[in-house]
């Protein structure tokens, strides 16, 4: 009996083995890319910016801001990017345009005046801009006039915004 | 000679397309843009402002030769203006419709801006004197020479004006 156990015991191992040895494998190449993605946006148009008030005695009026706007950039590019900005025609002499965009990605420029660049001649506005994405960064206007410009009536200007290596 | 052509032209071609292949990835530009449109906008404006004041001219000594008091004179006030527009004139006026005694002010323009100055305004009544005249998209300011005037035949007495003084188009 004890006998009969054991030669059963070596031949169930055996065929175990056998099953061990017969597996089967199929493999597959999976290529993964990620293309360059270069994207910025804003979050619309700022409020007009209308001067209306002064000091007696100073040319330069009182100038107006607006805050009300953000952008949101996304990249993974590089680490030295950077947002440009530029006017579609530049302002007249005694008018200016300054802007700000804040940045937690680059480093901000700070306040910029816009008034004379045009598409060639794109200022930097955020530099070292690092991979990644920036939401919600706001951005500044502030438009300033002299007296002895004159009034100005409702004037548009389109500011472009580059994301740029 | 067409073949040779043929060859070299195809050549070139493969000689762009492996370089294009080999270039590294951040040689390429890459550009994104977004835009914004500002409004902008300049009302008209028209500031005045002094600087000095309220100030007190007493007519206290005679003129001996005369006989008649002396005139007060006090240029310690200054006129400050700001205008964006063209062609607008500074105005003065008094609230007494018939002063009592003689109050006369003058613009003297060695200050900085567009503008020219009237002569002396006596004001005699309540209605607005032209002071500065061609006041042109500009800031400026001028001393005021104010004088008064007293006759001995007009006894003692005091007199409080209040004086406006108007930046209006011209």
């Amino acid at each position: 009996m004890k006998k009969s156990i054991v030669v059963a015991i070596i031949i169930g191992s055996a065929f175990a083995v056998q099953a061990a040895f017969a597996q089967s494998t199929a493999t597959q190449s999976v290529n993964l890319t990620v293309s360059t993605v270069y994207k910025i946006s804003t979050s619309g148009n700022p409020a007009a910016l209308t001067v209306t008030t002064g000091s007696a005695g100073t040319d330069a009026l009182t100038s107006v801001s607006d805050n009300s706007t953000t952008y949101s950039i996304t990249q993974n590019y590089g680490n030295a990017v950077k947002v440009t900005a530029n006017l579609d025609a530049a302002l007249q002499a005694g008018y200016t345009l300054t802007i700000n965009l804040a940045s937690t990605k680059g480093t901000s420029a700070g306040t910029v005046n816009i008034s004379n660049a045009t598409s060639g001649s794109a200022l930097s506005v955020v530099t070292g801009i690092n991979r990644g994405a920036d939401a919600g960064q706001t951005i500044s206007y502030t438009f300033s006039a002299l007296a002895s410009a004159g009034m100005l009536t409702s004037t548009t200007r389109t500011v472009t915004l580059t994301l740029t290596n | 000679m067409k073949r040779i052509l043929k060859n070299i032209t195809l050549d070139i071609v493969i000689v762009i397309a492996l370089h294009g292949a080999f270039l590294p990835q951040h040689a390429y530009s890459q550009q994104a843009t977004s835009t914004q449109v500002v409004t902008l906008r300049v009302m008209e404006l028209n500031k005045i402002d002094l600087v000095g004041g309220p100030l007190t001219l007493q007519v206290n000594s005679i003129n001996d030769d005369a006989g008649e008091p002396n005139p007060a004179i006090d240029a310690s006030t200054k006129l400050l203006w700001t205008s964006n527009g063209d062609a607008r004139k500074i105005a003065v006026g008094t609230d007494i419709a018939s002063p009592r005694f003689i109050l006369k002010i003058e613009a003297e323009k060695s200050g900085s801006g567009t503008g020219v100055a009237e002569p002396e305004v006596t004001l005699s009544d309540n209605s607005p004197h032209d002071l500065i005249l061609g006041v042109q998209r500009s800031a400026g300011s001028c001393k005021l020479k104010f004088t008064a005037m007293a006759s001995v035949e007009e006894g003692v007495g005091s007199e409080s004006h209040l004086i406006t003084y108007t930046i209006t188009g011209g």
